[in-house]
């Protein structure tokens, strides 16, 4: 899509009384300045971050200097393994008898949650887009408008109602109020993944049909394999937006031992001391490093998934 | 699940089309169930039973005692309350500022980068790279990066130029604009939907415009804008809703809505009164601050659709 609008553009039209060789000339100077531009707004995104892995690296005298210190030196390296054992910390993680540094108690039970949510949110998500995408029934249309209704409902507004439910059912301090609902659907997930279906040829199914192919097969076997970069992006929104929530398990999780990183981050800030945002840095430069291997190993279905999402919808 | 399939393929073909669309219509009810079940008990028997204990004096779950029906009582309280109030017109600041701020800003960037400048890609990733990191981490990277002595690096940045410094946090205003900043910081994810619109607008549209004589600007409002009218409505009611949440900033950047109750928005207010210590038995007000955030969300949703009504067009001359 792009290199055929690229392509056509490219072509300058000559207007009259303007040289083609003077219109292309200031084409080439609008482009080094739009380019320009894009540089300085990627360098304004990009200084929080470099920010964020040079202060992990820095003693916590340099943390405080005036004017701040913009390369650490050294670069202290053992903020890292300080920041995850930290005194500040109360749980300890011992696996095999082996005691590993506390904040892995954290990592580790985000990894669970993470995983288990995004398992739920990708099966759910498939199972119930390939009913509204590939399944005619009456009250279909309706329903649909349901679930778009539900992406404009605030999370916020259920909190309180969805809190006591799981009180009630003796969920609370558990990780199951965050992992079960994600086994239901989420409404923006099922749209995504509609959205994808809809685009695979119906002739599958129906040659698949003849060939005495259920509809659980049709799915399983067609939609399924076909729809791995649909499935991809919805796994890595997934993982993003429960690896950093921080709401749901501020609400259900009280014992330590069960926190999550983002609940552990927001919790022990205190305990660091105000001396050590060397070391809170190296805890936060840990905690979102997973989001960032995943964004750059799989960026292709990131952009994907917005694509499919917003400009399809 | 199987079996069904089974049954559906097992029937006779020469049956009714009937049976077959009976068929169809059972499958349909099977695969959507989870999402039936999802939607009865996670969102809407939630927004109805916070409806219900908003009209009573529910102060902690307890099976053995039901609460009490009071009426609009708890209404009557939270329009007394001069926090919900401050909470609510935070929350309307940021949002009237936050929304448009980031729609206009990933709106010119994706335009910036549609014009064919090398390092698309790279430009992409770069721009959109900090919505993966949103959470605590980044709000705690943001709360030092606003520090404010010069030490802090936007600070030490403003006092080269002679602006600066600012106590972010000090005042009421600086800190409303800090969590402004932190948000538009986040106009990545905007701009590669938009960058994908764009992208997807026919050149032909473009040629004929400029064969008739339409400038840069020109090509912009009447070329780009109206092709790309759906996804920048799509951006805006996704960007209302997140923002009428907004939670991690308030919390973490301007620690808990400070200073004073200056950006203490209604996600935080709503969090406190439903769940921190101090405010224990409040169930039957935070159902109504519940109540209240889903009205509000549920209005502005719909005034967003009637106004873009006739002014977002759409190439398949409805709402598709």
């Amino acid at each position: 899509m792009s290199s055929q609008s690229q392509g056509a553009r490219s072509v300058a039209l000559p207007r009259a009384g303007v040289s083609l060789h003077s219109q292309r000339r200031t084409r080439l100077i609008a482009r080094s300045f739009y380019f320009i531009l894009a540089c300085l707004g990627a360098v304004v995104m990009i200084i929080p971050l470099y920010w964020l892995i040079v202060t992990a690296f820095k003693d916590s005298g340099s943390v405080f200097a005036v004017p701040p210190i913009l390369i650490p030196n050294p670069w202290l390296f053992s903020n890292i393994p300080d920041a995850l054992n930290s005194s500040a910390l109360p749980d300890t993680f011992v696996v095999f008898g082996v005691t590993l540094p506390a904040f892995f108690t954290y990592l580790w039970n985000t990894v669970v949650v993470t995983a288990l949510t995004v398992l739920g949110d990708t099966l759910s998500g498939a199972v119930i887009a390939f009913g509204f995408a590939r399944l005619r029934a009456r009250g279909s249309n309706i329903l649909f408008g349901l679930v778009l209704a539900t992406i404009m409902l605030p999370y916020q507004a259920v909190l309180y109602p969805q809190f006591i439910l799981f009180k009630t059912l003796g969920w609370t301090d558990s990780w199951l109020p965050l992992i079960v609902p994600t086994y239901f659907g989420s409404a923006f997930n099922i749209f995504l993944l509609r959205q994808f279906f809809m685009g695979i040829p119906r002739e599958l199914d129906e040659a698949a049909k003849i060939d005495g192919c259920g509809y659980f097969r049709i799915f399983r076997s067609i939609i399924l394999p076909l729809s791995k970069p649909a499935l991809a992006a919805v796994a890595v929104f997934s993982f993003v937006f429960h690896w950093n929530d921080l709401l749901g398990p501020l609400v259900y999780i009280n014992t330590s031992g069960k926190y999550v990183v983002s609940l552990a981050l927001q919790s022990f800030t205190g305990g660091y001391g105000l001396a050590e945002w060397n070391l809170l840095m190296a805890a936060a430069l840990v905690s979102s490093l997973p989001c960032l291997i995943l964004f750059f190993v799989a960026q292709r279905y990131f952009i994907q998934g917005i694509v499919v999402s917003g400009v399809k919808g | 699940m199987v079996a069904q399939a089974q049954a559906v393929t097992a029937s006779p073909r020469k049956r009714k089309r009937s049976s077959f669309a009976r068929a169809e219509t059972r499958a349909f009810y099977l695969f959507i169930s989870p999402w039936i079940f999802g939607f009865i008990v996670f969102s809407a028997g939630p927004i109805l039973a916070a409806a219900w204990f908003s009209l009573t004096n529910l102060t902690d779950i307890d099976i053995n005692h039901l609460p009490k029906f009071v009426g609009l009582e708890q209404y009557k309280a939270l329009l007394d309350d001069r926090l919900f109030w401050v909470s609510l017109k935070a929350t309307a600041i940021y949002t009237l500022v936050s929304v448009p701020l980031n729609i206009v800003a990933a709106l010119l960037m994706a335009t910036l980068l549609n014009q064919k400048i090398p390092g698309l890609r790279l430009f992409r990733t770069i721009y959109y790279m900090p919505t993966v990191v949103a959470g605590v981490a980044s709000a705690l990277l943001w709360s030092q990066l606003l520090r404010s002595d010069t030490s802090g690096l936007i600070n030490w940045l403003l006092s080269q130029v002679g602006l600066g410094p600012i106590d972010w946090f000090g005042s009421s205003n600086w800190a409303m604009v800090s969590l402004l900043m932190y948000n538009v910081w986040y106009f990545g994810s905007a701009m590669v939907i938009f960058l994908a619109a764009l992208q997807g607008v026919p050149t032909a549209l473009y040629e004929a415009a400029e064969i008739d004589g339409a400038n840069a600007v020109r090509r912009f409002w009447n070329v780009s804008l109206p092709m790309i009218s759906p996804v920048i409505l799509f951006n805006a009611v996704i960007g209302l809703i997140n923002s009428l949440q907004s939670f991690i900033p308030p919390l973490i950047i301007t620690n808990k809505g400070g200073p004073g109750f200056a950006t203490y928005l209604y996600g935080l207010n709503l969090f406190d009164r439903a769940f921190s210590d101090t405010q224990q038995g409040h169930g039957g007000y935070a159902a109504a601050m519940s109540w209240v955030l889903f009205l509000i969300s549920l209005v502005l949703t719909v005034v967003f659709f009637r106004v873009s009504r006739g002014i977002v067009y759409y190439e398949s001359g409805g709402p598709g």
